[in-house]
Formats: structure tokens, C-alpha cells, sequence
């Protein structure tokens, strides 16, 4: 049996979770409507700072480029955070981890595919047109578009989603002996929020926090794929974000290798 | 009214009870939400890096007003936070049923059955900006202004509530209505600065429609004097004892329509 | 007294599709279906009486609860319960009333069980007094003692379930509905409510409507049933009558070693003329019987010495049984 045919396995998990994606229809716009208004919000404000600043460019940036990052930031986000941690607290406490775990599949693939179906369908449903939209609107304010910009993008972005992957894993693997995720995905998700450049760019900490916040991954998820979109990483700088989002990719695997090996011992003795 | 008042007492004190076994959970809640906040205030600090004032607010202004605005969002989450949930499972799964077999009024049930203390991560964050903007801000409050502060935070609450009862309330019309209330939070969000960075229209629905404008932007521009008292306060006021009403009315209405699951 | 008169109950739903595509087409339909749960039903019930509502799954038992206790508000007809419209009148009703759902509790998910009792009290306004002798009362035959300080989400099923039962008898209620009181527990639990159902009726005159799937629960308690089967009454009277007429339905099954031909099984039918039926299946042999004419005994007596037996089952007829045979009857 070649390693293709036992990814097949997993496939009908992905599938499953775009289904049921999809029947919540309302949902859907509803959602993007609610985070169309989020965006409003951050549009008008930064039109405001903009319009108050007595330069042009702050910490780098034109007011265009700056819509331009909340508009591609937040795909990215929308691409990168897929919740799997919420999956996995959930089956904890409704029990059913107890047949998940002993059914003939890996916990973790089976988790990686929900995720891809949730990938899958934030893609075909939101990204492609949000995509395309943010691309013309960015011709529009500078005249050209750069094809190794665009494709890199795609590069950095599918490593986002695989830290991000391995680290909501590993977090939702914490569910196994912590009660309350609720309050610790608050905290998480706070932080995140702040030192990913989801919020505001990076650029705009001071430069000490910057260097603080480099050591860290979060940045890794959203902040390098979108100024990379933008072409502000060029050349080793670029080389550099890339490695360093390889890496994270590593460590976050090994700590939820380390983890699942860990706690599901623990599991056992409880249930036993 | 007594034995309303009385049960709810009750449930509270188990609730404390509840907490104290639970202290931990309860911690980082508390800190997750102070956390959320935490970082919308330094958002606005790394933005005053880089301007000196925003459409003629200065820092403390936009403080003192973001402040203001998180003391009714968290009083009314610590006290109805139960209509997120009945949004999201009660209604769908058919358990609403409890609440119509006893007798008591089905919406205090439900309120009364969840005490949410995440909610005081707001009210402190919140209470904390506005000390910190009214001392930087030389602000001198008299007992009127103080009696007049307290009622408005009391009608920013229950504009709050009625905003969430209402929005909720769809849920009786389409079994999972979380995603509604989830907007409508969202549209909370363009409050928490001085609203005439918006256009029109979006001052117009703040103010009209969904009236969040009420719970912090206009009663704090009345204090900075920069509203009347009759759009910072008195409006503030009637609206929330009118928008009770028609959340109300929404809430009998939706009542009436609620399925029960199947089993 | 209760009356219920051409009750009926419609539910509107949106049409889903099957499949892969079928996700996608209900993406954009919005087309529903209409589906009658309850269908023209009419009853009394006297005060004090223990009324035994059957039906198979999906029947439209619940739906029928739910009308007279006033969650759903009826579709056509009307629901009158000690003069009170229920769906009209809730609160009013709900003072009145016990009412225990067995799949879903009613007791405050984490309160301990015993707090939530002083809350009950407090709720229907019961005075100590009363709430003392019941409170004694309940303990003594759902024997709560034990986890009485316990937080309800920590309960079993069976512990929750006596909760449950308690938590709708504190208050003397004068109308009880149990939709399915017994679901999910042992024996020794099952005799705990059967027991504490009959002595509430006996000494305070209770009236009990209950819902059930075990046939035990019928015949300790009920005087009286009533059949519903696709949302309308098939049956509405004695017990002792079904019973002669339906209830000693029992099966065996047999396994043998070889495949069985019915043609060799068919001279047990000599044992009782009026009704036997046989059913093959490889080397599986299903024979029914009544047990008011011939024995398991008899029967199994008979196959020992005609078949080679690996193993065998005996079955007592379940209430579906019973519906299923009243509704061929009657078709
Ligand atoms: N809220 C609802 N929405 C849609 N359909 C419903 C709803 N409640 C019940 N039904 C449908 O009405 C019919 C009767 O359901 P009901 O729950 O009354 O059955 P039941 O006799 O209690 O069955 P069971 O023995 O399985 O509990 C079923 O077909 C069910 O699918
Ligand atoms: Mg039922």
C-alpha cells in the first residue's frame, strides 16, 4: 500500500467538515458580515490617523499600503487560525475522545484533515474573491501587480497554516488535563491578536518589543505572509522570515509530538 | 417582585460557592478578558505614538470614553451572559423546555442561571482607564455628575441587554441565531472610539438603530463637554428603558413560536 | 381533570438533501417540508388516575406532553388541564404541575442536588412543613441520601433520574408527566420509581400521564393506556384487555449447528392451534408464541430433541410488538 492510499482514509474527515460548513448557509454571510464591519471599524480609524498624522508614511506606511495590510492581514488571519483546539476540547468533554481514540485512525491526520476541509472552505468561499478583490484594488493604488510577490504569499502562507496548525493542536491537546480552555483561549487568543500583526504591523512596536516579538512565532502566522504580499521582505530578510517559519513548523510539531505522547498516557489512567 | 429578588440572591450565592471550588478557572478567565482589553488599550497607545490627537480627541479623551464604554459591556455579560448560550444550543437542542414547565417568568430563569465573572475583566480594565483619564484629565466630579455617571452606566447596561435579548431572540425564529449576536457584538466594537471618525451612515445606525453610541460615546462627550445633556444623558436613559421594552415584546413574541426538539 | 380535544401538531422543516451535492442544493433551497407529529387526538383523564401513553418511536408521545404541559402551543385543537389552557396560561398551569423529560434534566447542571431543592421550595412556595414531610417522603423511597450534596453534572443516570422525579414531586403537584421515567436504569432503580409514582397517587391522590417503552412499568402502574402510532390514538382503555388479547407474546431463538428447514419445525405449531409463527434465517429459527397457551418450557422441550442447539434466546414481547400488532389488526 503506497502512503497515498492511506491519506485517502482521511479524506472523507475533511470532506465532512466542508459539508457541514456549507449548511450553515446564513451563517456564513452573517459572518461576513460581522467581520466586514470589523474591518470598517479599523478602516475608518486608520482614515482618521492618517488624516491627524503630519506625515504621509508612518512607520513605513502610506495610508494605501495600510488598507491594503488590514484587507490582506485579515485573509490571512481568516486562513491561518483555523481552530482545531476547539475541535479537540470539545470531543474531551463530551467524551466522545474515547471512541475517536480507539478507532484504527491517528488522532492527529484525522485532526490535520478537518482542518484542510476547513482550509478547503474558507478558500473556495472567501479567499479566492477576497483575493482577487484585494489585488485590483492594490493595482489600482500602485499601477502594478508582482507575480513573485503573489506566489511567495501563497508559500509563507500554507507554512502559516501549518504552525498554526501544529500549535492550536498542541494547545487543544492541553484540554486533556486543563478544565477551563475557555479562559486560556481568551488569554491565547489576546496575545495572538497583538503580536501577529493582526491588529496593528509590528512595525509600529517600539524597537526593543519588535526584537522580542521576533522570538516568537505568532508573527510567523500572519505579519510575514502579508508584508510579503506587500513587498516590504525582500532578498536575505525574506530568505530569513521564510527559514524561520520553517523552523517554527519543527518545533511546533515536536512539542505536539511531545504532548500527545504525554497526555494520552495520562487519558488512559483516567479512564481507566 | 420578593420572591424574585429573593431566588436571585439565591442563585447568586451558589454561584459564589461554585466559584470558589472552581477558583482556578475562574482566574484565568478574569485574566483572559482583562487581556482582550489589555490589548485594544495598547493598540490605542502605539497609535498616539504616531498622532497627536484623533479628529480633535486627545489620548486621555479617547481613553476616558473607551473606558466608559467597557463598564456597561461588562456588567451586562456578567449578569445575561446565559443568552449567548441560548442563542447557540438552548434553543436548537430543545432546551428551552425547562424554563415553561415552572412557574416563574422564563427569561428571569434563564438570566438568573448563569452568573458569568469574565464579565469583571471589562469592568475593571474599563474602570481603570476611566480613573486613569479623569485624574490625567483634571476632571472634578460633583455629586450630580457622580449621581448622573451611575445612572447612565445602570441605562448603558440595560441598552446592552435589550440589544442582546432582542438579537437573541431570533433564535426562536431560526433555532441557531449565535452568528447574528455575533455581529451584533462586532458592531459594538465601532463604539469603542469617538464616533465621529465614521461616516454618516454608520454615526446614523450607532445612534438609531443599534444604539451603542448610548453606552459610552455620548454620555462620555457630555462629561468632556463636548454633548449636550440632553444626548449625553436624558436620551441615553430613555432609550434604554425603551429599548428594554421592545426587547421585550421581541423576546413574548419569539416565546410564542419556540418548537421544542424533537424526543 | 384533563381534556384534550382534536389536538394536532405540525412541524415546518427545511429540506435537506442527501450527499455531497446534496449539501450544495440545500445551500440554496428554500424549500420545506411539513411534518404532522400529532394527528387529531382527543382524551379525558380523571383526577387520580395513572395513565400509561404508548407508542413506538417517534410516535407523537412527547409532542403530546409537550401540548398539555403547555411548551408547544397546538397547531389545531385545544388542551384544558384543571381549567387551564396550558400553552396560554403557563405559569399559572406550571403550579400545578410535575414534569419529568428522562432524556433531558431539569435540575440546574451544577448546583448540588439538595440546593436544588431549597431553590424548588422557594420557586412553588412550598412551607416547611410540607416541604419536610415530601422531602422525608422522597427520600425514603427514591433513596436520595447518598448523593444528596453532589453537584447534578456529576451524577449517574440513575441518580439524576431519582433527582429528576423528586425535583417534580416537591411541590404536591396535582398533574405529573413522565415522558420516559424510566429510561436507561436497573432494575433496582426502576422498582425505586415505580414504587415512589404508585405511593404519591395512592396518598395524595396524584394524577400520573407516563410515557414508557418497558411494558413492566405499564402493567405495575398503569389502570389505564392509550396506543398512538403515527401521531393518532389506536387504542384507549383497560389494561387488563390488551393484555388478554396481546400480552403474553414471547419469542425463542434458536441457533443450530446446520441450516434449518422451516418444513422440520413446522409440528411445533401442534402445541398451540391458535397462534404460533415460525421464521427462518440460515440456521436460525424464530418461533412465536403466547404464553397463556403453551410454555417456553413445552416449546424448548420439543426442539431439543429434533435440533442440534448451540445456543438459544428467549423474548418477551416488547410494547412495539404490541402496537405493531394493533395496527395490523386494525388496517
Ligand atoms: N421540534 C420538532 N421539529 C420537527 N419535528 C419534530 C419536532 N419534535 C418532534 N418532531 C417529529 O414529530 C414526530 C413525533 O415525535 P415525538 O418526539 O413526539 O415522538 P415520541 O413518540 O416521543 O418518540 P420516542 O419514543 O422516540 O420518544 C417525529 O417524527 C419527530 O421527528
Ligand atoms: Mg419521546
Amino acid at each position: 500500500m503506497g502512503k497515498k492510499n492511506k491519506l485517502k482514509a482521511y479524506l472523507p474527515f475533511a470532506i465532512n467538515v466542508f459539508q457541514r460548513q456549507l449548511s450553515y448557509k446564513a451563517n456564513v454571510i452573517i459572518f461576513l458580515f460581522g467581520e466586514s464591519m470589523m474591518l470598517a471599524v479599523t478602516y475608518y480609524l486608520w482614515r482618521a490617523i492618517y488624516g491627524n498624522s503630519p506625515d504621509a508614511v508612518i512607520k513605513g506606511f502610506s495610508l494605501n499600503e495600510m488598507i491594503i495590510y488590514i484587507l490582506m492581514s485579515f485573509l490571512t488571519a481568516l486562513m491561518t487560525s483555523v481552530d482545531i483546539s476547539y475541535d479537540i476540547s470539545r470531543e474531551v468533554k463530551d467524551g466522545s475522545i474515547a471512541i475517536n481514540l480507539v478507532r484504527p485512525v491517528s488522532y492527529e491526520k484525522r485532526m490535520m484533515f478537518q482542518a484542510l476541509g476547513n482550509v478547503m472552505y474558507n478558500f473556495l468561499v472567501i479567499f479566492i474573491a477576497a483575493f482577487i478583490f484585494i489585488n485590483i484594488l492594490l493595482y489600482s493604488y500602485s499601477g502594478t501587480l508582482s507575480i513573485s510577490n503573489i506566489l511567495l504569499y501563497f508559500l509563507s502562507t500554507a507554512l502559516g497554516i501549518l504552525i498554526n496548525f501544529y500549535y492550536s493542536y498542541a494547545f487543544g491537546l492541553l484540554s486533556f488535563k486543563i478544565t477551563n480552555m475557555w479562559g486560556l483561549t481568551q488569554i491565547m487568543g489576546a496575545i495572538i491578536q497583538l503580536l501577529s500583526g493582526a491588529l496593528i504591523p509590528i512595525a509600529f512596536f517600539p524597537n526593543i518589543v519588535q526584537k522580542f516579538i521576533g522570538l516568537l512565532p505568532f508573527s510567523s502566522l500572519i505579519y510575514t505572509p502579508t508584508m510579503i504580499f506587500l513587498g516590504k521582505l525582500t532578498g536575505t530578510e525574506l530568505v530569513q522570515a521564510i527559514v524561520l517559519q520553517l523552523m517554527w513548523i519543527i518545533i511546533m510539531a515536536a512539542i505536539a509530538k511531545l504532548l500527545w505522547n504525554t497526555l494520552v498516557k495520562q487519558l488512559t489512567i483516567l479512564g481507566g | 417582585m420578593r420572591k424574585y429578588i429573593k431566588l436571585y440572591k439565591q442563585f447568586v450565592k451558589q454561584y459564589i460557592k461554585t466559584l470558589i471550588e472552581y477558583r482556578a478557572d475562574f482566574i484565568l478567565g478574569l485574566v483572559g478578558f482583562v487581556l482582550v482589553q489589555f490589548v485594544g488599550v495598547v493598540f490605542i497607545g502605539l497609535i498616539f505614538n504616531s498622532i497627536p490627537e484623533l479628529d480633535g480627541w486627545n489620548y486621555y479623551e479617547v481613553l476616558f470614553i473607551y473606558g466608559l464604554a467597557q463598564i456597561p459591556r461588562g456588567i451586562d455579560h456578567v449578569f445575561t451572559d446565559n443568552l449567548w448560550i441560548l442563542s447557540g444550543s438552548i434553543i436548537v437542542e430543545g432546551k428551552f423546555d425547562k424554563y415553561l414547565v415552572r412557574p416563574l417568568n422564563p427569561l428571569f430563569q434563564l438570566i438568573a442561571e448563569r452568573f458569568q465573572p469574565d464579565g469583571f475583566g471589562e469592568i475593571i480594565i474599563g474602570t481603570a482607564l476611566f480613573a486613569t483619564a479623569y485624574a490625567k484629565l483634571n476632571l472634578s466630579f460633583g455629586f450630580v455628575e457622580v449621581v448622573l455617571l451611575i445612572s447612565i452606566i445602570i441605562a448603558g447596561s440595560l441598552i446592552y441587554t435589550a440589544i442582546k435579548l432582542a438579537v437573541a431572540s431570533i433564535a426562536f425564529w431560526i433555532k441557531f441565531g449565535q452568528s447574528y449576536l455575533f455581529m451584533t457584538y462586532q458592531l459594538a466594537g465601532f463604539v469603542k472610539y469617538p464616533i465621529n471618525i465614521y461616516p454618516k451612515a454608520i454615526r446614523f445606525l450607532l445612534t438609531f438603530i443599534v444604539p451603542f453610541a448610548f453606552t459610552g460615546y455620548f454620555p462620555g462627550a457630555y462629561f468632556l463637554g463636548r454633548e449636550t445633556i440632553w444626548n449625553g444623558i436624558i436620551l441615553t436613559c430613555l432609550i434604554s428603558i425603551g429599548g428594554v421594552f421592545v426587547s421585550y415584546f421581541i423576546w413574548t413574541k419569539g416565546m410564542k413560536r419556540y418548537e421544542s426538539s424533537g424526543s | 381533570m384533563i381534556e384534550v380535544k382534536n389536538l394536532r401538531k405540525e412541524f415546518k422543516m427545511n429540506k435537506k438533501y442527501p450527499g455531497f451535492k446534496g449539501a450544495i442544493k440545500s445551500f440554496f433551497s428554500t424549500e420545506y417540508t411539513v411534518k404532522t407529529a400529532v394527528d387529531d387526538i382527543s382524551f379525558n383523564i380523571q383526577d387520580g388516575e395513572i395513565v400509561g401513553y404508548i407508542g413506538a418511536n417517534g410516535a407523537g408521545k412527547s409532542t403530546t406532553i409537550k401540548m398539555m404541559t403547555g411548551i408547544l402551543t397546538p397547531t389545531v385543537g385545544k388542551v384544558i388541564v384543571n381549567g387551564v389552557v396550558p400553552y396560554e396560561n403557563r405559569q399559572k398551569n406550571a403550579k400545578d404541575i410535575g414534569v419529568v423529560f428522562g432524556q433531558k434534566t431539569q435540575l440546574w447542571w451544577d448546583l448540588p442536588l439538595s440546593e436544588t431543592f431549597t431553590l424548588l421550595k422557594d420557586i412553588y412556595e412550598v412551607d416547611d412543613k410540607e416541604y419536610k414531610e415530601r422531602m422525608d417522603f422522597l427520600n425514603e423511597v427514591l433513596e436520595l441520601e447518598d448523593f444528596m450534596l453532589s453537584p447534578v453534572r456529576t451524577l449517574s443516570l440513575g441518580q439524576r433520574m431519582r433527582g429528576d422525579l423528586a425535583a417534580a414531586l416537591i411541590h404536591n403537584p396535582k398533574v405529573v408527566y413522565l415522558d420516559e421515567p424510566t429510561i436507561g436504569l436497573d432494575v433496582v432503580v426502576k422498582d425505586n420509581v415505580r414504587k415512589a409514582i404508585k405511593k404519591m397517587n395512592e396518598n395524595y391522590g396524584t394524577t400520573f400521564i407516563l410515557t414508557t417503552h418497558d411494558l413492566t412499568d405499564i402493567e405495575e402502574l398503569c389502570n389505564r393506556i392509550i396506543i398512538i402510532d403515527n401521531g393518532r390514538i389506536l387504542y384507549d382503555g383497560g389494561l387488563r384487555e390488551i393484555k388478554s388479547r396481546f400480552g403474553y407474546m414471547a419469542s425463542i431463538e434458536i441457533q443450530t449447528k446446520t441450516k434449518v428447514d422451516l418444513k422440520e419445525a413446522e409440528f411445533i405449531k401442534k402445541l398451540d392451534e391458535e397462534y404460533i409463527e415460525l421464521e427462518a434465517k440460515d440456521s436460525k429459527l424464530i418461533i412465536k408464541f403466547n404464553k397463556n397457551n403453551t410454555s417456553t418450557t413445552e416449546i424448548t422441550k420439543q426442539l431439543m430433541g429434533r435440533f442440534d442447539i448451540v445456543d438459544f434466546s428467549i423474548n418477551e414481547t416488547t410494547i412495539e410488538d404490541i402496537v405493531k400488532k394493533i395496527y395490523k389488526n386494525e388496517v
